[in-house]
């Protein structure tokens, strides 16, 4: 019973509490940059109304316009050519708006917010995902149903590549704290160093030409993960963090009484029967919350890896929608983008409480 | 050790990976065009681009040199501060702007030659040249990043370590991170550029601080980000050593907290470790600053157009990537990728190679080991704690 209140109360609190105060907090910083954001009028955002017959937007030309007016008084984008030929087709509707799009940005040039404007917008964002709808971006299309299709192939990598990197550097360290002299894992060790300085592109770039990948045709997953696994710029300090909490529990007094007792002192994998099981699992419950840190900078490095690879993820998502100013885009990749990072380090925090229980009654 | 030896060995640690980095390129250079002995009659773009290398990195170190064995530490030191200050401000003096046109009659990517050391780029324009003022806004964000995390980090890792409030200021600082940083960079990028933008229009900076600006702008935005593992460095020293003898009969004595904190704790028992530190996300600084130059050349439209020049985009071309895919022009891939990851490798390994001189040396003076020790591993602790 004990057990099961520890647990709802650190899902409750650190699952559900923090989790929603850092979303507010963090979507709110994004709101009020685009609040402060200067407007983009010149010459070469504005195009006049005239041949409209390159629009790939939805709904009549004029409803488009109206409805961007509506959001976002001071420019007027009508959707936007990915390969970037036609990179900015955002037209003005007519003299009177171009009038009123230039007195609001001289408005917000002059540092002229209106703050009852920005609370009051972010609370109607705050209150429309409550209801579990971001919105529409500026072409139109359901972010929610974006999002369907796009956060779930950045979740993957990122997890995947995680994973992997803790997978591999265990592996590592396992085998140099019961084998230090070896060559090969002194090899291994060290590699990591030159594998973690590698920028993602740089790997990326050499293993589609290595494996003849042709990106545009078939996006290669397994490769992007194994891209990310070794890029991320964990793998090192992950290696070098299980060593040492390994070495640390290596010299305890278990240990000695555990070899003691009989137990193989020769194995590395940390199977029952083995002191590596036991001094793995001590060990865990120390590097596990420096893992959660780290997080984040896997789920960051995905967007790099997904640009490589030409995945279309959230990556895709943030540059679109910062480059088209599209502020309902940013803030949904923002919230998606701080679940992930929350979910994968309250897997590794839960990983850490079930390997001790003690720290479960202390309340997590 | 002698207090003042401390403090310039404090900030020679700071800079060393650029030593390490960049000595055995500028040594290298030097020999080759010793060697050779007729610089000026390889025409305008060669000599522009030996005679930049030989002011920027050769110089400085042959001065280094002999100031090092001379024991002149000031002198070094003050030189190896130097070194990215030139880099960053006299870049654009010291390669004259023949450089960056194109070499007329070149049609095509050229091979390495004793014309063009790196070889050229499509356009006839020397990869040296592209190469050094790429690692010059390289460099400016890594120095201003470190600026950063070593001003805000020490201070924020005070205030939590000393008032019982702090920790809630750094758990504000703390929740930065869950927003992934090339997420909020690209984020702050994009309000930045159109910012700088503005001010440009307005007429209110002059077109040749532009870059410096944009630099300035990611290397403060990814120090920010960078801040909060020093503070918990700074943090974790002042906790554990708040419990000590010593800091007791400091204080029981008269001597004011802040002065123990800052002298006796942080000064005297910790700076060595936030060196380490310091050099280790050094290059993390620049492994995400390569990552955003990367991302800022290939965002669509406005975001990356001209917003951050970085020594990535050299390799984001579609002649570098036609030169990776096809084995075509490869020094147009080779030269800048050997550029990123050796001064990525430089930090990380300085790091660490600092980390075991440091330990080796305590461990002779019989000093307590090393916090970080506990906080990171390597091979080395072990000896020096026994030893």
């Amino acid at each position: 019973m004990r057990f099961v209140t520890s647990l709802l109360r650190f899902v409750a609190i650190d699952g559900v509490l923090v989790t929603a105060t850092l979303i507010l907090a963090i979507t709110f910083a994004v709101h009020l940059v685009f609040a402060l954001m200067p407007a983009p009028v010149s010459e070469q955002y504005v195009v006049e109304v005239a041949g409209l017959e390159d629009t790939t937007a939805v709904g009549s030309v004029e409803e488009q316009l109206r409805a961007a007016f509506e959001r976002d008084a001071f420019a007027l984008w009508i959707g936007h050519d990915r390969d970037g030929r036609a990179d900015v087709t955002a037209r003005l509707l007519g003299q009177a708006m171009r009038e009123d799009a230039e007195r609001l940005t001289d408005r917000r040039t002059e540092g002229v917010v209106d703050t009852p404007d920005v609370i009051a917008s972010y609370g109607d964002w705050l209150g429309s995902v409550l209801r579990f709808d971001l919105g529409t971006s500026r072409s139109g299309l359901s972010l929610v149903d974006e999002l369907k299709e796009k956060a779930p192939l950045t979740f993957k990598l990122s997890l995947a590549a995680y994973l992997a990197a803790i997978f591999a550097a265990a592996s590592i360290a396992l085998t140099r704290a019961f084998r230090p002299r070896d060559r090969i894992v002194q090899i291994g060790h060290y590699s990591t160093y030159l594998i973690t300085a590698l920028p993602a592109f740089v790997l990326g770039y050499v293993f589609i030409a290595v494996f003849h990948l042709d990106v545009s045709e078939r996006p290669g997953l397994l490769l992007a993960i194994i891209t990310l696994t070794f890029s991320s710029g964990i793998l090192n300090e992950v290696e070098r963090v299980i060593h040492h909490q390994l070495s640390e529990e290596l010299r305890a007094n278990y240990i000695k009484t555990a070899r003691s007792k009989g137990l193989s002192s020769r194995a590395v994998l940390p199977v029952p029967g083995a002191v590596a099981f036991h001094a793995f699992r001590q060990a865990a419950v120390q590097f596990l919350p420096r893992l959660a840190q780290r997080v984040p900078m896997v789920v960051g490095m995905a967007i790099l890896v997904e640009k490589v690879f030409v995945l279309p993820g959230l990556g895709d998502m943030l540059i679109d929608g910062l480059a088209y100013r599209d502020e309902p885009r940013v803030l949904a990749v923002v919230l998606i983008a701080i679940l992930i990072v929350r979910l994968c380090e309250l897997l590794t925090r839960g990983g850490k409480l079930l390997l001790d229980p003690r720290a479960l009654s202390a309340g997590g | 050790m002698d207090e003042s030896k401390r403090f310039w060995g404090f900030l020679a640690f700071l800079f060393w990976p650029w030593m390490v980095v960049l000595t055995p390129i500028a040594v290298t250079v030097v020999l080759v065009l010793r060697m050779m002995g007729r610089l000026e009659s390889w025409g305008p773009w060669y000599a522009a681009g030996a005679r930049c290398v030989f002011l920027i990195l050769a110089a400085p170190f042959l001065l280094i040199d002999v100031a090092v064995r001379s024991r002149q530490w000031k002198l070094a030191i003050a030189l190896i501060l130097l070194l990215p200050v030139m880099i960053a401000c006299l870049g654009s003096l010291v390669i004259p702007e023949p450089s960056w046109q194109p070499d007329r009659g070149v049609t095509s990517a050229q091979a390495p030659s004793l014309h063009h050391l790196f070889g050229t780029n499509g356009d006839g324009v020397d990869m040296l040249a592209l190469i050094i003022h790429g690692c010059r806004n390289s460099y400016v964000v890594v120095t201003t990043a470190l600026a950063v995390i070593l001003i805000f980090g020490i201070a924020l890792g005070v205030v939590t370590g000393r008032y019982r409030w702090g920790r809630y200021v750094q758990a504000i600082a703390a929740s930065l991170d869950t927003l992934p940083l090339l997420f909020g960079m690209m984020i702050v990028a994009a309000l930045a550029s159109l910012w700088v933008g503005k001010l440009l229009q307005q007429g209110l900076i002059a077109a040749q601080w532009q870059s410096s600006l944009r630099s300035l702008i990611i290397g403060l935005g990814i120090g920010a980000w960078l801040v909060s593992p020093m503070a918990n460095l700074v943090a974790d020293k002042i906790a554990f050593f708040r419990r000590q003898d010593f800091i007791d009969a400091s204080i029981s004595s008269g001597v004011p907290l802040s002065r123990v904190i800052w002298y006796h704790v942080v000064y005297r028992n910790a700076f060595a470790e936030i060196a380490i530190l310091a050099t280790h996300l050094a290059g993390l600084a620049l492994l995400f600053e390569v990552s955003l130059g990367y991302l800022f050349s290939i965002g669509t439209a406005q975001l990356g157009r001209g917003f951050y020049h970085s020594l990535a985009q050299l390799l984001t071309t579609p002649e570098a990537k036609q030169a990776v895919l096809f084995f075509d022009s490869w020094w147009l891939f080779v030269a800048p990728a050997v550029f990123i990851v050796s001064a990525i490798v430089g930090f990380s390994m300085a790091g660490d190679g600092l980390g075991g001189l440091i330990r080796t040396t305590s461990a002779a003076r019989g000093d307590t080991p090393l916090l970080f020790d506990r906080l990171l591993d390597d091979t080395g602790s072990r000896e020096a704690t026994h030893g």
